[in-house]
């Protein structure tokens, strides 16, 4: 028996995976001038639905992780030169009369055109992954210069030994355009506009509306045959398909292996260092040994022994 | 059968945990187990009841403590002495880490057993130097007695270099329980305190001590150590959200982590393990 166990249900990964898809949200706005041009853009990414189950051979199974876009504009300007036409002064017997004139072209840029992605861009996430536990031992563990580097460049410290916990993923698969879903989306939005112009907010008009719910969810389940016959394909073989996957696969296996999602120093820092009477007291640390983590239908697990005294 | 069958977190530390883990924390911070008079620094550094070793990160072997004072003595004195507490073990249901003596043995469904091994050490004067005091003692009093001004001095000590020692093993059963705190809203997690035994304390002829002995550690420990471990209930809620907020990263929702209330025993000793069972509330 181990010393720590500490097990998480199918169910609290689930939820977890709720609360994870419910608060994220990535933006990202930049902007950038080539002479005459610029080109801009500004974009809000959110998390909808996805599954998660835990299986009996010590793998972790997200299912249909919809990203979508709440904006995803694209803007591109062109600057012209100041054109001014007419104007000046003339000066008559009578006085002076000043005529009238126009500038054009003073916007800066002068044309600018942006166009919002947002409703024909939604990708979708599956993968297959599990648990790496590692013992990072700075004088044993070889790691790739690669990974080196990017250790420096996150300011990941290699310096102390520590138990580092992997997503390692097994198959991946990733649409960067979810044809299914867009086109689903599409549908739903244009007959739910054409309703809400033509009927009242009457019981009649919301039956129309769960009709169309009703077949636009038909639609993308149709359209998503391809892609779910892929990810099983994908889950039976355990290897991913199509060559945009294979790439992601091989990022993702370098980034799973390289950067761990926890870490935990070893020594533990068990009681911090602390000041009593006036005489500073090290912190008190506990050697972890035989880090696991097992996967099983219904929960996940993870034990630990705390080493001997020395 | 899963862990998680009765909550949707579980974590659970064994006896053997624990133990180790007091193990380091004597070993790395023994100045938490032993308590001695400052002269222990020097003169009767090799005189400890129990060897201390020195910790491996560096800090102080013991917690200095003041002398023990001579009662009655016209001029104040001390007597150096060291309390060390050389064993600490816990032994969780069922029980079969310590030898529990048979006034505690077998121990009961829930409880745990703690066994102190507490080492009592006092510098004794040689005749001599009892002598030499006495002399000075009665050197104050005659002057007091004399009408002559007698100053104030601070505590004179005892030199000894001989420290006698007397060890005491102390076994007691407790449990755990939820219960209310007077006028305070909300339960508190409970140690309690069942039963307690001091063992192979021989007095010749039998006496009372040892029954004295265990009545006062008993009263100690009910009155003076236990009500201090009392727990509430909302401190054992891990507030995940807050915890993200501390690390940078904020949500828009409440998460926590509860003791979760339709499991029998929460936390539970059992299997020589320690339990505890949580669910995840998401508000």
């Amino acid at each position: 028996m181990a010393d720590l166990t500490i097990a998480v249900s199918e169910a609290v990964c689930a939820k977890t995976l709720e609360v994870v898809v419910a608060n994220f949200g990535f933006e990202a706005a930049d902007r950038a001038s080539f002479g005459s041009f610029m080109a801009g853009y500004d974009g809000r990414l959110v998390l909808k639905g996805g599954s998660l189950d835990l299986r009996d051979d010590d793998t972790v199974r997200l299912r249909e992780l919809d990203a979508r876009w709440d904006k995803l504009q694209f803007t591109l300007g062109v600057a012209i030169p100041e054109l001014s036409l007419g104007g000046g002064v003339v000066d008559l017997p009578s006085g002076t009369i000043h005529l009238p004139g126009v500038t054009l072209f003073t916007g800066d840029p002068a044309a600018v055109v942006t166009v919002d992605l947002a409703p024909f861009v939604k990708h979708e996430l599956s993968l297959v992954a599990s648990p790496l536990i590692q013992h990072f031992d700075p004088a044993t563990t070889a790691i790739g210069k690669h990974c080196q580097d990017l250790h420096a460049a996150l300011d990941i410290d290699d310096t102390k030994p520590q138990w580092r916990v992997f997503c390692d993923p097994q198959t991946i698969d990733f649409d960067l355009f979810d044809f299914a879903d867009t086109v689903g989306d599409l549908f739903e939005e244009a007959f739910t506009d054409a309703i809400d112009k033509l009927l009242p907010h009457d019981p009649l008009h919301d039956i129309i509306l769960a009709a169309i719910g009703s077949v636009a969810d038909l639609l993308r389940t149709l359209l998503d045959i391809p892609d779910d016959i892929s990810e099983w394909l994908s889950d039976l073989f355990n290897v991913s398909f199509g060559v945009f996957n294979l790439i992601l696969q091989f990022v993702a296996d370098f980034f799973g292996k390289c950067i761990s999602f926890f870490q935990l120093d070893d020594p533990y820092p068990m009681f911090p260092k602390t000041v009593e009477k006036g005489v500073e007291l090290p912190d008190v640390t506990i050697p972890l040994e035989h880090l696991t983590a097992t996967v099983s239908d219904v929960e996940l697990v993870v034990t630990a022994d705390i080493g001997a005294v020395s | 059968m899963a862990f998680t069958n009765h909550s949707g977190l579980f974590a659970a530390v064994h006896e053997n945990a624990i133990n180790t883990t007091i193990g380091h924390l004597m070993r790395q911070r023994p100045s938490l187990f032993n308590y001695a008079t400052l002269i222990f620094t020097q003169a009767l550094s090799s005189q400890f009841c129990m060897p201390i070793a020195p910790p491996p990160g560096g800090g102080p072997l013991f917690t200095v403590e003041p002398q023990l004072p001579v009662l009655g003595a016209p001029q104040p004195l001390g007597l150096d002495w060291c309390l060390q507490l050389s064993s600490v073990s816990i032994d969780l249901y069922p029980g079969r880490t310590l030898t529990l003596p048979p006034e505690l043995d077998p121990i009961g469904s829930q409880q745990f057993a703690l066994h102190l091994q507490a080492c009592f050490g006092l510098a004794c004067p040689d005749d001599r130097v009892v002598e030499n005091l006495a002399a000075e003692m009665e050197a104050v009093v005659a002057a007091r007695v004399l009408g002559v001004a007698v100053p104030t001095a601070d505590v004179q000590p005892v030199p000894s270099a001989n420290v006698l020692c007397s060890c005491l093993d102390l076994f007691g059963v407790g449990h755990f329980e939820w219960g209310a705190v007077g006028g305070i809203p909300g339960k508190f997690l409970k140690t309690r305190l069942d039963n307690l035994e001091i063992v192979d304390l021989v007095t010749n002829p039998p006496s009372n001590l040892e029954s004295m002995l265990e009545c006062y550690l008993r009263v100690v420990l009910r009155l003076g150590v236990l009500p201090r471990l009392i727990v509430p209930m909302q401190s054992l809620v891990l507030n995940i959200t807050k915890m993200l907020q501390d690390n940078d990263t904020s949500i828009g929702q409440h998460v926590t982590l509860v003791l979760a209330t339709d499991v029998p025993n929460n936390p539970a000793v059992e299997d020589d393990e320690l339990k505890v069972f949580f669910n995840l509330k998401v508000d």
